[in-house]
């Protein structure tokens, strides 16, 4: 018999300890297997889904000119570049460019309907752009588009100068600056090139005396050229509609194509552009969107080149021409002072006309966030990210680690198990001449059987078990997982597998060379020595109890061996639970915590009371679609209360808010309205959101009144509002380096974040309406329920052939307050930490947007859009719907269909199920993950514990025998292991529970940034906040599965030995 | 003298099949009160295993075991342990004390885990008999091999049990603690008035019993009075 043969017979014999091996190697390898084939197949999908969603391209230059394109063309790593010409903009179909198939292929573009422009006149359209325009998703339609090819405002400068030398501080004192007049003029002329219509639009001033004639020549010839445009025309055919990318790519407001025609199709605009005779473009320099992709760096193609590639220069003409010039006029021969106040006049009135409060909504925009790149040559970070960054890289080689350590821990035990009950063998074969390469020979085989064990069994089990997560998820939780295997992980992952079993037999193996052929390598057990013994000790009754416990803590070493090990079960699987739950923290805070709906729907005009239940009934017949909740919103609410000079929060944010911002919160900075009342010349801008008074969402927002109650029908008749004012705490810290220039801070903040994120940014209070902190904020008092206060807005009407701004204005008194939201927040309010926002009924918002009443009436869309951009920006108010889904997963038929209806009823479609569901999906694989890897390693560690229990019996099979031999009872025996069985589990239980909630509370100590908390407040944060929507019942039923387990691996390997005869326990001491 | 233990056609059988091994062949046996009895024979003649049957510490294959007239192994688990710890006494060759325990823990054990508590003055006796007062809060790895199969004899004759078995109980012992240990099991069981069963491979000792049982290939082949008996009767 060879040694292989020895080693598989020996394996036959000890069919229980190779049934434990085989367990754990095969559970090692179905999860190595499982785990990365799953983490593969998800990451996989999530990089094709990447690439279909943000492109393909690795890189790109946006915004780079015909020199940064040849440039590019020669660089070797790059194998195709995608460009797209930026033509100009329309007000039909967006920004105009072409497009070569290098552009279609690498960015994903994918057809919503028809098929891609192949001639000079056709064109296709991304379907947001199409539903903005409210063109029918039709594709054959003609268009006419009408596109601003450029757009130059010059600088005046120049000219200006030169009017000082026309009129002289003398003339202007003799005459009066009022004298002077200043002429514009605006011609057209137009030519046809080719098949484009080319139209210039240029705007001239010219500054004389108010008496002097100006001719429209002198005009031409001496004034100052304003701007000037070009305006090409084409009629295009719609071959196609293209799915929205823009909105997903990487750009970061760089100009993107929202339409794209042919190169054929570009280069006669370019011609017609160039070509004509109205005036010489050539300084013209066409931008274009170059996309790179590099088979070989990929996403190390942008580091490599990008020094080479620096930022475009770009001239930037920022200032008002026009109101350069009046400034100019206005304060000619003045002093510097005078000067400076007419520009900071002009500058507030400026910030007010062009106050574009955009959507309400504010495109979900994250309060917290404020990131800007510029560059013109970027990377694509949304598809391909940081690779070591990524929670799942991480995840996955931390799974490999942990199973490579439990299994080699698993194996080690089992193995040292086995050599001390083989040793008599192992010594027989030593004594009849098997030498210790043989010995360590023989292992090694018994190794490679229960690896080819391992991986028959584990691999293929490990692919079905994959396979079959997959199918689960793709069947019952909306997901379309595609099974992927990665060869270079399941190779690291089989290599880690074979190297724990390898790891965890070296010790064994060791131990079995190093067993002497005489004498014993176990020890007697440590019991305290006795220096100084008495002739006759006092001894108390001992019972069979005692005698065990007498036992347990001479054996220390072996107790805590088997309780370490149950303790490591349950502490698994108790940070298994909390790992699943804590990685559902960015769902919880970002969806769940804000209640962000699925979708939102916002439309620029009042929709007619009357008519919102039907439109309800509308939506909620769409399938999938679970709820669907109104608002009427008021914008621009002025909101005033006598004693608001002193409201130290207002006055705050005024000191803090750099001034031409302003006037977007406060309406001191108009100086139009110094005339009118206090409410409306002192008020501070808000918005009033009208809802039902009978519906689930006034009952939502009843409950969660901090202070005060709401008398519904004062409410229903709006003379009664709830205030949504946040909690602060005083910072305590002037932050006085905060270099954020106004551009920046309105790109980056919305009108309802800003005051929020100034207070922050600049330390004086941090604002919420989370009930985590309701024990450590305060509550603003400026205003109290009861108060009264005026709530205004802007009744525009046309009179004669102008628009007349007048007030309306409603005395209302504040039912009721809300601080902070209970529970769950309510959206947009909970993430967009407006403060004093009003919530009232239908009726009190449209006593004040009196427009809003008509809602759509006989009026088509496009002629209502006119109305609300033109004549009545505030007054008809706007209406936003919440939606709210029955599943999880992206639903691309209902996003049609939803689309669909906001493009015929004239809204805006906000989609955050797709990043809800993102978030949810990235939580719920991170969740599956790890608890396969928790469930895993805690059943691997409870064979460990099996086995050592096991093991443990039969050491002790002696001295069972002998305490059999004393007349112990099998039922004595039985209740003790059961007893022992419980006292590990509880015991275990409650360390775990010990340990977790240290970590927890350690991980809490600072988490309220500025708050002192006691012990109390940080335990009553754990449970009430940090483990909010904790699966106390999986946890539960986790710790009463794992108890029962733990009682039975005490309790059955008993039975065994309990039932046989004393002399057979005892003359196990031989074995 | 009355039968305090019968054994009727017992037999011991280990392994199936063809490896099957008859440890016992079907034997009878009656073992009078406050008589010694040696068991003598070969090594792996059987009488080990007779001993083991005979002290209720292990099974026959058939056959039945009376002691005091009841049945042994028709006795419920519960039933049979509490004879094991008021009835019977047994010294091991290889003492078998609990190592995490005193001497006196040891000695005390039968008696405590019947939740009794001594008869100190009986338990005075035996330790001062066997010469162990000063060794009581000894742990066994403390003492030497002699010492250990004192606080085992100890051990089996402080419960005062109505039998006291010993297999061996000199064979792990130099001749002189031997003797000493077998002059202390008699003057014990004389004392007391117990049966004592003992196995031995030395003609020596045997001689002093009662009754030598001899016994080979697992079958009794003889049950010899000897002098001493005769001179007790």
């Amino acid at each position: 018999m060879d040694l292989r043969e020895i080693a598989k017979v020996g394996l036959k014999g000890r069919k229980k300890d190779t049934l434990l091996l085989k367990i754990v190697i095969v559970l090692a390898f179905v999860f190595i297997v499982t785990s990365i084939v799953f983490q593969g197949s998800v990451e996989t999908t999530k990089l094709e889904q990447r690439l279909d969603l943000y492109g393909d391209w690795h890189a790109a230059y946006l915004q780079g000119n015909a020199q940064v394109l040849d440039r590019l063309k020669t660089e070797k790593d790059i194998d195709s570049i995608g460009v797209s010409t930026i033509i100009g903009v329309s007000e039909k179909a967006g920004v105009i460019g072409t497009f070569n198939e290098e552009l279609l292929e690498m960015g994903r573009m994918e057809l919503y309907k028809g098929r891609y422009p192949q001639a000079s006149d056709e064109i296709m359209v991304e379907l947001n752009q199409i539903s903005d325009m409210g063109l029918d998703l039709e594709v054959g339609q003609k268009i006419e588009v009408e596109l601003v090819a450029v757009d130059r405002k010059w600088d005046l400068t120049e000219y200006v100068e030169s009017l000082k030398d026309k009129f002289d501080e003398r003339w202007i004192i003799e005459n009066g600056y009022t004298n002077l007049k200043y002429n514009t003029h605006h011609n057209v002329p137009f030519e046809k090139v080719g098949e484009v219509l080319v139209v210039m639009s240029a705007n001239y001033i010219y500054v004389s005396p108010r008496e002097a004639y100006v001719s429209p020549e002198m005009l031409i010839d001496d004034g100052g050229l304003i701007s000037h445009k070009l305006i090409l025309k084409k009629e295009f055919t719609i071959t196609g509609i293209l799915n929205t990318y823009s909105d997903k790519w990487d750009s970061n407001g760089f100009t993107v194509a929202n339409s794209f025609i042919t190169e054929e199709g570009g280069q006669e605009f370019t011609n017609a552009i160039y070509n004509n005779s109205l005036g010489d473009f050539s300084y013209l320099d066409m931008k274009s969107n170059i996309y790179l992709r590099s088979d070989a760096l990929e996403g190390e193609l942008f580091p490599s080149i990008k020094d080479q590639y620096p930022n475009m220069v770009i001239e930037d003409i920022e200032n008002d021409t026009q109101w350069m010039v009046n400034a100019f006029v206005f304060t000619f021969g003045r002093s510097e002072e005078e000067r400076q106040a007419v520009y900071d006049n002009i500058l507030s009135y400026s910030s007010i006309k062009e106050k574009n409060e955009g959507n309400i909504e504010g495109g979900g925009q994250d309060h917290s966030k404020m990131e800007m790149n510029t560059s013109n040559f970027r990377r694509n970070n949304f598809s391909y990210p940081d690779k070591l960054a990524s929670t799942e890289y991480v995840l996955t080689l931390s799974i490999i680690a942990i199973i490579f350590i439990t299994t080699a821990l698993a194996i080690f035990q089992i193995f040292l198990t086995q050599m001390r009950r083989r040793a008599r063998k192992i010594v027989l074969l030593k004594s009849i001449g098997a030498t210790n390469s043989q010995i360590v020979k023989m292992i090694a085989y018994e190794g490679f059987y229960l690896l080819r064990t391992g991986i028959l069994i584990g691999l293929p089990t490990g692919l079905g078990f994959a396979a079959l997560i997959i199918y689960i998820m793709n069947k019952f939780g909306g997901r379309n997982i595609d099974f992927h295997i990665i060869p270079s992980l399941l190779i690291l992952g089989i290599i880690a597998g074979i190297l724990a079993l390898l790891i965890g037999m070296a010790v064994p193996v060791i131990y079995a060379v190093r067993i002497p052929l005489v004498g014993t390598m176990s020890k007697p057990p440590k019991h305290k020595k006795i220096s100084q013994h008495t002739k006759k000790s006092t001894l108390k009754r001992q019972t069979f109890n005692s005698i065990n416990l007498q036992y347990y803590k001479q054996n220390r070493g072996k107790t805590l061996i088997t309780f370490g090990l149950s303790l490591t079960s349950i502490v698994i699987l108790t940070t298994t639970i909390l790992l699943c739950y804590l990685s559902f923290d960015n769902y919880r805070e970002v969806v769940r915590s804000t209640n962000r709906p699925d979708y939102a729907m916002e439309t620029y005009y009042g929709e007619m009371t009357i008519k919102l239940p039907k439109v309800q009934e509308e939506l909620l017949q769409l399938e999938g679609i679970k709820k669907a909740e109104p608002y009427k919103v008021g914008r621009s609410t002025l909101l005033w209360y006598d004693g608001i000079g002193d409201n130290k929060f207002l006055n705050d944010f005024k000191e803090l808010l750099p001034m031409n911002l302003g006037a977007r919160h406060f309406t001191s900075y108009n100086n139009e309205l110094v005339e009118q009342e206090p409410w409306i010349h002192n008020a501070f801008y808000t918005k009033y959101y009208g809802i039902d008074g009978n519906s689930e969402i006034f009952d939502r927002f009843e409950s969660q009144l901090t202070v005060g109650r709401i008398d519904k029908e004062k409410f229903h008749k709006g003379d009664e509002v709830i205030l949504l004012i946040p909690m602060y705490l005083e910072m305590d810290k002037e932050i006085k380096d905060v270099k954020i220039s106004s551009e920046q801070l309105s790109v980056s903040t919305t009108d309802d974040n800003r005051m929020a994120w100034i207070f922050r940014n600049n330390g004086r209070y941090d604002l919420s309406y989370s009930n985590r902190y309701a024990d450590y904020y305060r509550f603003p008092e400026e205003i109290k329920h009861g108060d009264t206060i005026y709530l205004s807005a802007d009744e525009e009407k046309i009179e004669g052939d102008s628009r007349v701004t007048s007030y309306v204005t409603k005395e209302v008194q504040v039912g009721g307050i809300i601080h902070y939201f209970p529970e769950e927040g309510v959206w947009p309010f909970s993430n967009s930490m407006a403060s004093y926002v009003v919530v009232g009924s239908y009726n009190g918002m449209e006593s004040i947007y009196p427009n809003s009443r008509n809602g759509l009436l006989t009026k088509s869309l496009s002629e209502m859009k006119s109305i609300t951009d033109t004549f009545y920006p505030n007054g008809y108010g706007r209406t936003i719907w919440y939606l709210d889904t029955d599943s999880q997963g992206v639903d691309r038929i209902l996003d049609a269909k939803l689309l669909t209806f906001a493009n015929e009823n004239g809204y805006t479609l906000f989609n955050y199920k797709a990043s809800n569901a993102e978030l949810y999906h990235e939580a719920l694989n991170n969740a599956i993950i790890i608890g396969l890897l928790g469930i895993t390693a805690s059943a691997i560690a409870c064979v460990i514990l099996y086995n050592t229990t096991v093991s443990k019996l039969e050491q002790d099979k002696n001295r069972i025998g002998i305490l059999q031999a004393l007349g112990v009872t099998k039922e004595q025996f039985s209740n003790h292991y059961l007893k022992l069985g419980i006292i590990t589990g509880i015991g275990s239980m409650i360390i775990t529970h010990i340990i977790l909630f240290i970590v927890l509370l350690l991980t809490s100590i600072g988490l309220i940034e500025g708050v002192n908390m006691s012990f109390v407040d940080y335990v009553h944060d754990i449970f009430v906040n940090r483990l909010w929507l904790y699966p106390w019942f999986v946890h539960v039923i986790v710790c009463i599965v794992y108890l029962i387990i733990t009682i039975f691996i005490y309790y059955l390997p008993n039975k065994k030995v309990t039932n046989l005869y004393p002399v057979e326990n005892i003359r196990s001491l031989g074995r | 003298m009355a039968i305090i233990l019968r054994a009727v056609e017992i037999e011991k059988k280990y392994g199936k099949g063809e490896l099957q091994v008859n440890a016992l062949k079907p034997s009878n046996l009656e073992l009078e009160e406050g008589v010694f009895y040696a068991i003598i024979g070969k090594s792996g003649s059987g009488k080990s295993t007779l001993l083991h049957m005979l002290g209720a510490l292990d099974k026959p294959s058939s056959g039945k075991i009376y002691l005091e007239g009841e049945s042994v192994f028709d006795l419920k688990d519960s039933e049979l342990a509490v004879l094991r710890r008021r009835r019977i006494g047994f010294v091991f060759q290889s003492f078998n004390l609990l190592q995490e325990h005193t001497v006196l823990e040891n000695i005390l054990m039968p008696i405590h885990l019947d939740n009794k508590d001594p008869d100190k003055e009986h338990l005075d006796k035996v330790i001062t008999s066997l010469g162990i007062e000063d060794k009581l809060s000894f742990y066994p790895d403390e003492l030497s091999g002699g010492e250990r199969q004192r606080v085992a004899v100890a051990r089996a004759l402080v419960s005062q049990p109505a039998i006291v078995l010993a297999d061996e109980p000199t064979g792990n012992l130099d001749e002189n603690t031997g003797r000493e240990v077998m002059r202390l099991i008699k003057e014990s069981a004389k004392k007391f008035g117990q049966t004592i069963i003992l196995v031995t491979h030395d003609l020596d000792i045997a001689r002093e019993a009662d009754v030598v049982i001899t016994i080979a290939d697992g079958k009794i082949l003889s049950i010899e009075e000897t002098k001493g008996l005769a001179d007790n009767k």
